[in-house]
């Protein structure tokens, strides 16, 4: 069967069979590019310094950590607005349960982002309540359970007085071998991600996004990939918790207010379809520098911080009208 | 009031086409759809398009329609080009289109959905009663019984379809098209549309027909084009074409579809139904061996869909037992049916037979991925291979592997759904409308395939609306009406007049459920 017969004629310009074919990952990777370019351009030798290139690792971490859980529950077709609350959830047990030990207190933390994790899942999967309306109700409860661990104020030691070993802050500031230590965390989960993405269950995560109804049929266990889904990503909050409270030494109740929107917003510029169904690991990470790069760059060129968000935006809004423009 | 409009129009005189288009070309990425295709609409006329899928008969109604802008070529309707790439040009210049999958607001009501868009307003505000009283004149020309504030979605497909003729109605439509709009009719539903359709003719209006049902070509067509491959390759009256060389014009090569069957061998019992309860189905038992192809026939709505759907554990069941080899099995999920050997191919392939946006190859490892259970990591590298020496043997157009199932026409989109139950070495098949929507030579195809997979030994259980279908490929014939089984055939006793006998011996109870 030759392609005349089949009514498939090749088209000549390489390039645009190249881009039809990659244009997932090639997008959020132009992205990048452009901003870093224009990054070390604007900023007249200031951005490509080690420090900087340091203190941008330190700050993405964090995100980054968090932005794979979210990309996760996103290419099942869902969103997890609780990833801000369980990283405050976390970042308040860790520290208030000092008095038990580092060790006990990263289980404690893990196991509260676990719990928000399978409560989300729960109702996603087993009751199929809409994700957008269930992780922003559970992210209520996480919070107030967040802010009643601590009355609502940051607390830099446990109640009984335990304050937070050095070694933790020292964790959260060191360098090996030049960079961050918490960057090797991120790399870390990437590399966890990167598994998981290859399990029978995640590699399901696709088809259950791109058409639930046809995954069940084809024998998927649709339920069962929801739910460690929404597990997954939550647990990956609350190590995201850790890594702030080890930075910056205290459990905050608020802490994670701000990731939630970078999360999502990461998981966009990446090229991810918030329909669900298509999204690649690379451009979460990418979309996750480029933010990075993003605040890094209107901080060096002088854009006034009142800006900074607006800015953000812009960007935001030119990555899902790419988005939108390459499934066209 | 709507005749006079139209005869207002020039287009009533048959001597200019209504809609030309001539040398119209239409690539996508990697691939030319149409390649210098014409066309000529004439005002009173039905024009049938016909070709195989992925002929091109898509894409330009597409065009037509304005959905899509063509690379080159021009498009005129009345005498004056069209204006590429504005649907909503397209429709308000005339152009209506009726599809197979109707497109109408479920949850508006007839009226609305008439109006939808364009309703009749004093001061910004919707004439209710005049939108109402408007809707019922279309309502009643188009001969639908229907009130205007029903809502949609509790119309049955056949009255949706109606009332969005009514809608093309409505927008004075002086070229409608019909994308295979009788997929899913009885004998009853397709000779009202054909009635509605010659009305439609005497009023001057141009109509493209697109089927797959030869006989209906031959029933309603007037002038028949044939696209293959993306290319103008034939057109020419309907008189000049017999059953035959349409065939060899669209498939390039003789087809016979019915004597594929080969007669069935021994087997033991695969599946036993008993009594099963489930949604609209009452009480069905029926029992499928290995090695033979049991046909599951009746009107739309009689069950056999839900039937399947219970049996495969996507739909809760209410009562009766459900065997598998011998054995009775509590199924309440399609990975547990799987796990027991019985897949299904739904008779929706892109609502749920394929995840479009997903490769070719990874549509077609899903239920194998799902059941190589093992210890690690599934061994993505023997499933793809095994999936991709599958797909080589379906004779996937086109043969790269790596694009979006989307991408494919039915009948390949089918063959995906097949192959991957094939590479789960499923052992009882359950096929709901198998070719619907499929062209003649994947359709072939497809009753080779399945009449192989009897000859293996494995058992297939096939719900066709087609009556011809069911005839040629069972050797048996189960007949289903109204959430029961009427009746059992054997391929010998089995005659339409049969069948239609039993799937019709509780129309009078389906009609007063409806009522």
């Amino acid at each position: 069967m030759n392609n005349a017969e089949a009514g498939i004629a090749p088209v000549k310009n390489p390039f645009a069979s190249i881009w039809s074919r990659h244009s997932a990952t090639l997008q959020p990777v132009l992205v990048f590019v452009v901003i870093v370019v224009a990054a070390a351009v604007l900023s007249n030798g200031a951005f490509a310094t080690p420090a900087n290139l340091r203190n941008l690792l330190f700050q993405g971490a964090i995100l980054g950590v968090c932005a794979l859980g979210q990309y996760i529950v996103v290419i099942t077709g869902g969103i997890d607005l609780s990833v801000g609350t369980t990283i405050s959830l976390s970042s308040v047990i860790f520290v208030s349960s000092m008095g038990l030990g580092v060790v006990p207190a990263v289980a404690l933390a893990l196991a509260g982002g676990l719990v928000v994790g399978l409560l989300n899942g729960a109702l996603v999967a087993f009751l199929r309540l809409p994700p957008f309306v269930v992780t922003l109700a559970v992210s209520q409860i996480a919070f107030s359970a967040a802010q009643i661990i601590t009355d609502g104020a940051a607390i830099d030691r446990a109640p009984d007085g335990t304050p937070i070993p050095e070694g933790v802050t020292q964790f959260g500031s060191a360098l090996f071998l030049g960079l961050p230590v918490t960057s090797y965390v991120w790399v870390l989960a990437i590399g966890l991600v990167v598994f998981y993405l290859r399990t029978r269950s995640g590699r399901f995560l696709f088809p259950v996004g791109g058409n639930e109804r046809a995954a069940r049929i084809s024998a998927i266990p649709v339920t069962r990939v929801r739910l460690l889904a929404y597990a997954a990503c939550s647990v990956l909050a609350a190590v995201g918790g850790l890594l702030f409270s080890a930075r910056i030494g205290s459990g905050d109740p608020v802490a994670g207010t701000p990731y939630l929107l970078d999360s999502i917003a990461a998981v966009v510029i990446g090229g991810a379809s918030l329909f669900g169904g298509s999204g690649t690991i690379l451009g979460t990470i990418l979309g996750v520098l480029t933010l990075g790069v993003l605040s890094n760059l209107t901080n060096l060129v002088g854009i006034s911080p009142t800006m900074q968000q607006a800015v953000k935006g812009v960007v935001i809004i030119l990555a899902v009208f790419l988005n939108t423009l390459r499934r066209r | 009031m709507a005749g006079e409009d139209r005869a207002a129009r020039p287009t009533a005189s048959t001597s200019e086409p209504v809609l030309q288009v001539s040398h119209v070309s239409k690539s996508f990425p990697g691939v030319a759809a149409l390649t210098e295709v014409a066309l000529e609409m004439n005002a009173g006329e039905v024009h049938c398009l016909m070709g195989e899928n992925g002929a091109g008969k898509s894409t330009l109604i597409k065009i037509l329609t304005g959905v899509y802008r063509p690379d080159s070529g021009t498009v005129t309707l009345h005498g004056k080009p069209m204006r590429a790439g504005d649907p909503r040009w397209a429709r308000e210049a005339g152009v209506g289109a009726i599809y197979q999958e109707v497109d109408l607001v479920p949850e508006l009501s007839v009226a609305e959905n008439i109006f939808l868009g364009s309703p009749p307003t004093r001061f910004g505000f919707v004439r209710r009663g005049a939108m109402r009283r408007e809707a019922q004149r279309h309502l009643d020309r188009v001969g639908v019984s229907v009130s205007p504030d029903t809502k949609v979605q509790d119309l049955d497909l056949a009255r949706q379809q109606e009332v969005a003729v009514a809608k093309a109605l409505a927008l004075q439509a002086s070229v409608m098209i019909f994308d295979e709009p009788t997929a899913s009719f009885t004998r009853g539903e397709v000779e009202r549309l054909f009635s509605l359709i010659r009305s439609l003719k005497e009023d001057g209006i141009a109509i493209l027909y697109v089927s797959h049902h030869l006989d209906e070509i031959f029933e309603i067509g007037d002038r028949i084009t044939v696209l293959k491959d993306g290319r103008f390759q034939q057109s020419a009256p309907v008189s000049d074409f017999t059953h035959d060389s349409l065939i060899q014009a669209m498939v390039g090569r003789d087809v016979n579809l019915f004597d594929t069957w080969v007669p069935a061998v021994e087997g033991a019992e695969l599946l036993r139904i008993e009594h099963l309860q489930a949604g609209v189905v009452k009480d069905v038992s029926l029992t499928v061996r290995r090695g033979e192809i049991v046909g599951l026939a009746g009107l739309v709505g009689a069950g056999r869909s839900e039937t399947a759907r219970a049996v495969i554990g996507a739909d809760p069941i209410r009562g009766g037992t459900i065997s598998v080899e011998g054995q009775p099995h509590t199924i309440s999920s399609p990975a547990q049916a799987a796990a027991l050997g019985i897949g299904m191919v739904p008779e929706d392939r892109k609502g749920q037979g394929l995840v479009l946006n997903r490769s070719v190859i990874e549509n077609s490892g899903y239920a194998l991925l799902q059941l190589s259970k093992g210890r690690g990591l599934p061994p993505m590298g023997a499933i793809r291979r095994k999936c991709a020496d599958l797909l080589k043997t379906m004779a996937i157009r086109p043969s790269d592997p790596h694009i979006p199932a989307g991408q494919l026409s039915g009948g390949n989109q089918q063959k995906i759904v097949l192959t991957r139950w094939l590479a789960a070495e499923a052992d009882l098949l359950i096929l709901d409308e198998p070719t619907r929507g499929v062209d003649v030579g994947a359709k072939a195809e497809i009753y080779g395939i399945m009449q192989r997979l009897k000859s293996e030994g494995k058992g297939v259980l096939m719900i066709s609306s087609d009556l011809l279908e069911i005839l040629s490929q069972s050797d048996r014939i189960i007949v289903m009406a109204a959430g029961r089984v009427r009746g059992e055939l054997t391929r010998d006793e089995a005659t339409e007049e049969r069948v239609l006998q039993l799937a019709l011996s509780a129309t009078s109870r389906r009609e007063e459920e409806a009522a």
